[in-house]
C-alpha cells in the first residue's frame, strides 16, 4: 500500500503534544508536565494560554507495507508547512481543554511536475483530568486522564482538487482518542509516558465505505528543567494502527506504524510569555514504520500564557 | 472557580484549622509546639517551603526583608519543610546556606500542610495567636522573576490584619512548586 499524502493527522498533534509539552516550568515539582493530548498544555499554575505554532517538515522517504524503509526517489521532493493556533483553558482546577486549529501548505514536486496546496485542517478539541499531579506524592507518580475528538474539517484526500493531492488538509473523518498519561519529577529531572487509543469513524469514499483499523500511541519522554525554567527533553513516540476495513472486509497490509523521535526545549521569555521548539524526525530504518511517510521536521512554538 | 472540596477546606480554615500538637524538629535544633509558638507572637506567618524550589530560592530575599520589617510589629516569620524527604539536619543547612533568620520547621508528614490545605511552596498562611488564619496564598503575584509593581499579597494582608481589619483578599494563588508529600 503506497503511503498517503500527508494531511494533517490526529497523531501529529500528539507528537507535538508531547515534545512541546509545557517543558517551560518543569523546574523541580514545580510545574512538571510533559505528555499531553493538547499541543499547548498549561503549567501548573496557569489559567489559560494561546499559542501560535509553526511547523516546517520534508518527506525522506517512506516505510512499504513489509516495513522497509524506502528513500524519496530522486527528483521527488515534499516540503510541508503546518500553522496551528492554540488555545488552553483550565477548568475545576485538575482539567484542561484545548482547542487547535491548523492551517497547512504544502509543496510536493515528483516526475517533473511541482505543486502547492493547503488550506484549514482538521480542528482538533481535547481535554485532559489529572487526577494525581505530577510531584505531589514521593511514592505515586502523575496520573491523568486524556481525551480528545478530531473534526473532519480539512478537506480529505478524495476531495482534493490538485494532481498530486496538496491541498489535502483532513482525514476525512472524525477521530476519538482516549487515553491516560503518567508522569514523575525527581528535582530537575522528569519522565512521562502516555497511551492512548484512537479510533477513527467509518467514511464514504465513492462507493467504497472505510473504516480505519483502531490506533494505538505511545509516548515516552525524559527530560531536564533548568532553574531558570528553561528545559530539554528527548522524546519518542510510537503507533501503529491495524489494517482498515473497506466495505465490510479487511484490507489485509493496509495498517500502519510509525516511530518518531524527538528533542524538545522550552525558553521562558518572561512571566507570561514562552518559546518551545522541537526537533522530530520519524526514523528512517526497517521495523519502525509500515505503510507511512517519514519525515524531519522542526517545530517553533509562542505561547502567551495567563495565571 | 472554587471546588465544592476547597470550599469545605476554605470553610474550615475560618472557623480554626485543627492543627497537629506534636513538636516540630526544626533546622535551629529546637522543637517548635505550634499552639506554644502561635501564642508568643501577634502573628505568624508560615511559609512552605521546599528544598530544590527554585521558585522558594527567587523568594527568599522577599521573604527575608518582610520577616525582619514586620518583628518589631509582633509578627514571626517561620518556614515548614512539608516534603517527604524532609530532615532537620537538611533544614540546617538550607537555613545556614540561604541565611534564613528563622527556622525551617520540620513537618516531613505533611500533617501541617494538610491541616492548612497548602499543596505549594511559597504558600504562605497568616495565623492569629489563637490559630485562626487570616490569610492564605501566595507571597506575591510572581514566580521567578521578581516584579516590583507585583501585588505584594502576604505584606498587605499583614498590614490588614495588625490594623485591625481583614485582608481586601484573603486567599490568593500561590505559584511555587509542588510539594511532593509522603
Amino acid at each position: 500500500m503506497t503511503p498517503r499524502p500527508s494531511p494533517f493527522r490526529f497523531r501529529e498533534l500528539l507528537a507535538a503534544a508531547v515534545l512541546l509539552a509545557p517543558a517551560a516550568a518543569l523546574a523541580q515539582a514545580c510545574c512538571t508536565g510533559a505528555s499531553a493530548l493538547a499541543p499547548a498544555r498549561l503549567t501548573l499554575h496557569e489559567d489559560a494560554l494561546v499559542g501560535v505554532q509553526l511547523s516546517p517538515a520534508a518527506l525522506v522517504g517512506s516505510w512499504d507495507g513489509a516495513r522497509a524503509f524506502v528513500p524519496s526517489p530522486a527528483g521527488a521532493t515534499e516540503l510541508r508547512l503546518q500553522e496551528v493556533l492554540v488555545g488552553s483553558i483550565r477548568f475545576l482546577s485538575r482539567g484542561q481543554a484545548t482547542a487547535a486549529v491548523p492551517f497547512l501548505e504544502t509543496y510536493r514536486r515528483l516526475g517533473g511536475l511541482g505543486e502547492f496546496g493547503g488550506g484549514f485542517g482538521d480542528v482538533v478539541l481535547s481535554g485532559r483530568w489529572d487526577f494525581v499531579q505530577a510531584g505531589e506524592s514521593a511514592r505515586i507518580p502523575g496520573l491523568a486522564a486524556v481525551l480528545g475528538v478530531q473534526f473532519p474539517t480539512g478537506r480529505p484526500p478524495e476531495s482534493a482538487h490538485l494532481p498530486l493531492g496538496t491541498d489535502t488538509t483532513g482525514a476525512g473523518s472524525f477521530q476519538f482518542s482516549a487515553g491516560f498519561a503518567v508522569e514523575q519529577s525527581w528535582a530537575h529531572w522528569f519522565a512521562t509516558g502516555t497511551a492512548l487509543l484512537t479510533q477513527a469513524t467509518p467514511r464514504k469514499v465513492g462507493s467504497i465505505t472505510e473504516l480505519l483499523g483502531l490506533q494505538v500511541t505511545v509516548i515516552g519522554a525524559a527530560g531536564y528543567a533548568f532553574d531558570t525554567e528553561a528545559a530539554l527533553a528527548v522524546t519518542v513516540a510510537y503507533t501503529d494502527s491495524g489494517d482498515a476495513w473497506l466495505n465490510g472486509a479487511v484490507a489485509k497490509g493496509s495498517g500502519r506504524a510509525r516511530t518518531t523521535l524527538g528533542v524538545s526545549g522550552a525558553l521562558p521569555l518572561s512571566e507570561d510569555w514562552r518559546l518551545q521548539g522541537s526537533l522530530t524526525t520519524d526514523v528512517p530504518a526497517p521495523f519502525l514504520g509500515r505503510n507511512e511517510p517519514t519525515n524531519v521536521g522542526l517545530t517553533l512554538m509562542i505561547v502567551r500564557s495567563w495565571t | 472557580m472554587m471546588t465544592m472540596p476547597a470550599v469545605l477546606l476554605a470553610l474550615s480554615l475560618a472557623a480554626g484549622p485543627e492543627l497537629p500538637t506534636t513538636p516540630f524538629a526544626a533546622s535551629d535544633g529546637k522543637a517548635y509546639v505550634l499552639k506554644d509558638t502561635l501564642a508568643a507572637s501577634r502573628f505568624t506567618v508560615l511559609v512552605f517551603f521546599a528544598h530544590t524550589c527554585p521558585i522558594m530560592r527567587a523568594h527568599d530575599a522577599r521573604v527575608i526583608a518582610l520577616a525582619q520589617k514586620y518583628a518589631e510589629k509582633g509578627v514571626r516569620v517561620l518556614l515548614v519543610d512539608s516534603e517527604a524527604d524532609a530532615t532537620a539536619e537538611r533544614a540546617a543547612k538550607d537555613a545556614a546556606e540561604r541565611h534564613y533568620p528563622f527556622p525551617i520547621l520540620v513537618d516531613a508528614d505533611g500533617a501541617l500542610a494538610h491541616a492548612l490545605g497548602v499543596r505549594f511552596a511559597t504558600t504562605a498562611v497568616v495565623l492569629e495567636a489563637g490559630g485562626k488564619v487570616r490569610y492564605r496564598g501566595g507571597i506575591d503575584a510572581d514566580k521567578q522573576r521578581l516584579r516590583p509593581e507585583s501585588p505584594f499579597y502576604l505584606a498587605d494582608a499583614l498590614d490588614a490584619v495588625l490594623a485591625g481589619g481583614s485582608p481586601k483578599e484573603s486567599e490568593t494563588k500561590a505559584l511555587g512548586c509542588v510539594l511532593r508529600f509522603k
